[in-house]
């Protein structure tokens, strides 16, 4: 027999304190794994946001609360459409493209959707009602919305007139050129759970709309949505001519703090953020989650190694006769060390592998509802966790461990 | 074989040191069967422990097999315990959570020695006690005779030079008592092992070669002729 399986066997004829232990040490690297895999899944989220969205500024209610860029449109509160016009009239430096955006919270045979007006790139010339401003229009109508960025570094003139023809590339876009009063774009989850395929027709709100494209899945809030024309959103929302957030592209990063405190100057009633304004407080808060959970790790594990220090302290005692008898039998005080400290490894590998696997279940589980992305379990996070578990499970045994090799053997003689 | 030289022992309880063994001299050869008789607390344990290398003395010297024993190392003396001395209790001392084989097994096991070898040397005094359908019982699934049978099996599976039985029938009736009387009282026989036993049993002294008393700490010689008329009294 080996000094595991000695170990093993007395485990198994008491687990009760063992397990106690255990779990103590469980819930410190679970706690751990899983708060550090949402931080890290969300920080990367973060990242992708910042390479996709860089230089995107949002022109938003000042009343406005929002907490991330997909939701941004979801607040409820409006901005007066008129805005588009100013900016475009403003012609500020950089301005590639714009969003105007309104939703509406409605649903379709029962499945809750999310109804997006967007202002397709066309129609941006059409709405004004004054004649000397239509005619600087139609010179700009081909290019850029704002003036030139001189040694611009960005995408200038990315956006053809025919990927924005493409409606299927909108929610990579996010522009598109022309839209039909009911024509709408739909998202992959909509047109999955309403069995929609383009071409196919659905009723809206007392409306028949028409499937122009199907979106492909983004894993984001879009996949819920159903965008149609911003007019059309307007009258059906009965709001008038309002909406929640007009997005504004840069052309590059160089512009965007030009952009803002001139958009500021501009529009006075409305809040001006950038994107990467908007992802810090997703950054800081990520880093307040990492924090966090060092902390309450450390405090779990603090817990998990006084309850395995008391769980062996007790253990050595109630054995005393035990162990005075294998020293009779010959065990050498290294040798009921070795039987200690085993059975401190087991319960703190044990608990370290436990919580690995509860953390990650719970991240997977818990995760998407705190990140939308595909969650991917952050691998320091258990390699830490692993090894410091184990490491405790050595340091708070450590006593009970010299307490077994200076007992006194002769106790095997007593009745205790 | 065995040698105590001026040994004596003390304790303290409550910083009070009460002497439980005082300045004993001993000499046994090698093939005896002594037993030790004398009244509760007189430190009949306390000599016992010391013998086995289980309790350093206040002071004097242990000699056994030409080693001083306590001027080994502690872990060299518990590899000489394992090789050389065997143990029997009154309370049995099974390790309550191992099955009666694994019992026998380990002084083979706490060293490591080849696993098929240590089976097939329990099974094989296992048998020779009438508990080969008991292999596989825990020992709180067997009789007190039963135990103290599975306590002998473990004593005898190193074959030790010396046997240290403190009070081995205390807790055994009649028919049990005489098996295990018997079991030690081969060791010498046949083995030539040494057989030291602590006893309250008039009855079981008498098979000693040697009967000695513990009064207060003292040791002193009992004449066998004494004890027959004990024993038939
Ligand atoms: N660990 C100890 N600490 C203090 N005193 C002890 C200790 N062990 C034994 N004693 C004392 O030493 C004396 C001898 O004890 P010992 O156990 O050797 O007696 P014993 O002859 O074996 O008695 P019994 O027949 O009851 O088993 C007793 O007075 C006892 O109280
Ligand atoms: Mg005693």
């Amino acid at each position: 027999m080996k000094i595991r399986s000695l170990v093993w066997k007395e485990i198994r004829q008491r687990p009760a304190p063992s397990l106690a232990a255990l779990l103590a040490v469980a819930l410190g690297v679970s706690a751990l794994v899983c708060v550090q895999s949402i931080a890290d899944s969300s920080a990367q989220q973060v990242a992708r946001q910042m390479s996709e969205l860089g230089a995107n500024i949002l022109v938003l209610p000042k009343s406005a609360n929002l907490q991330d860029y997909y939701a941004a449109d979801l607040h409820g509160e409006t901005l007066p459409e008129e805005y588009v016009t100013s900016i475009i009239l403003a012609q500020a430096v950089g301005v590639e493209e714009m969003a105007p955006k309104l939703c509406l919270q409605t649903t379709i045979q029962e499945t809750p959707i999310t109804l997006t007006g967007i202002l397709p790139r066309s129609e941006f010339f059409k709405k004004s009602s004054w004649q000397s401003v239509d005619l600087m229009f139609q010179e700009m109508e081909a290019g850029a919305l704002g003036s030139q960025h001189e040694n611009c570094t960005g995408r200038t003139c990315q956006l053809t007139d025919e990927s924005m023809k493409d409606l299927k590339s909108y929610s990579k876009t996010r522009v598109v050129h022309d839209l039909a009063p009911y024509d709408a774009l739909i998202g992959a989850d909509v047109a999955q759970k309403l069995q929609l395929t383009e071409e196919s027709e659905f009723q809206l709100l007392g409306d028949t709309f028409r499937v122009a494209a199907v979106l492909p899945a983004s894993g984001t809030i879009d996949d819920q949505r159903v965008f149609a024309h911003l007019h059309t959103v307007q009258d059906l929302s009965e709001q008038g001519p309002v909406v929640n957030v007009i997005e504004v592209m840069g052309c590059c990063e160089d512009v965007t703090a030009g952009l803002v405190s001139e958009l500021e100057d501009l529009l006075p009633e409305a809040r001006v953020i950038t994107i990467s304004q908007l992802v810090e407080a997703q950054v800081g808060m990520n880093r307040l989650m990492s924090r966090l959970s060092y902390l309450l790790f450390a405090i779990l594990m603090l817990v998990g190694g006084a309850s395995i220090a008391s769980v062996m302290f007790a253990n050595v005692s109630e054995r005393r006769r035990e162990l005075g008898t294998l020293m009779a039998l010959g065990a050498t005080p290294r040798y009921l060390q070795r039987l200690v400290l085993m059975k401190a490894a087991m319960i703190g590998i044990g608990g370290g592998l436990t919580g690995m696997i509860a953390g990650g279940v719970l991240a997977i589980v818990v995760g998407p509802s705190i990140v939308d992305v595909p969650l991917s379990i952050s691998i320091p996070a258990i390699g830490w966790g692993l090894i410091i578990s184990f490491l405790i499970a050595m340091i708070f045994s450590y006593l009970p461990a010299r307490k077994a090799a200076h007992l006194d053997p002769s106790v095997c003689f007593q009745d205790v | 074989m065995l040698e105590l030289i001026e040994v004596s022992k003390q304790y303290s309880r409550r910083n009070q040191p009460v002497d439980a063994l005082r300045s004993t001299s001993l000499k046994v050869d090698t093939g005896k069967f002594i037993a030790i008789v004398g009244p509760s607390g007189s430190g009949k344990t306390t000599l016992l422990s010391i013998l086995g290398g289980m309790l350093a003395p206040s002071s004097g010297e242990v000699k056994l097999l030409g080693e001083s024993l306590y001027q080994l190392d502690s872990s060299v003396r518990a590899k000489f315990r394992n090789e050389k001395i065997g143990f029997v209790f009154q309370n049995f001392n099974l390790v309550p959570w191992l099955t009666a084989l694994e019992n026998v097994q380990l002084p083979l096991s706490i060293f490591g020695s080849e696993a098929d070898v240590q089976q097939s040397r329990a099974m094989e005094l296992l048998e020779r006690f009438q508990l080969t359908d008991r292999a596989d019982h825990k020992p709180s699934e067997l009789s007190a005779g039963q135990q103290q049978r599975v306590a002998l099996a473990r004593t005898l599976i190193t074959t030790p030079k010396l046997i240290l039985a403190d009070e081995p029938t205390g807790n055994l009736d009649p028919e049990a008592k005489q098996l295990v009387l018997e079991t030690l009282v081969n060791c010498r026989e046949k083995s030539g092992q040494t057989v030291i036993l602590v006893t309250h049993d008039h009855s079981i002294a008498s098979s000693a070669d040697r009967v000695m008393t513990m009064k207060e700490g003292i040791l002193s010689e009992t004449s066998s002729s004494i004890l027959s008329v004990v024993a038939a009294g």
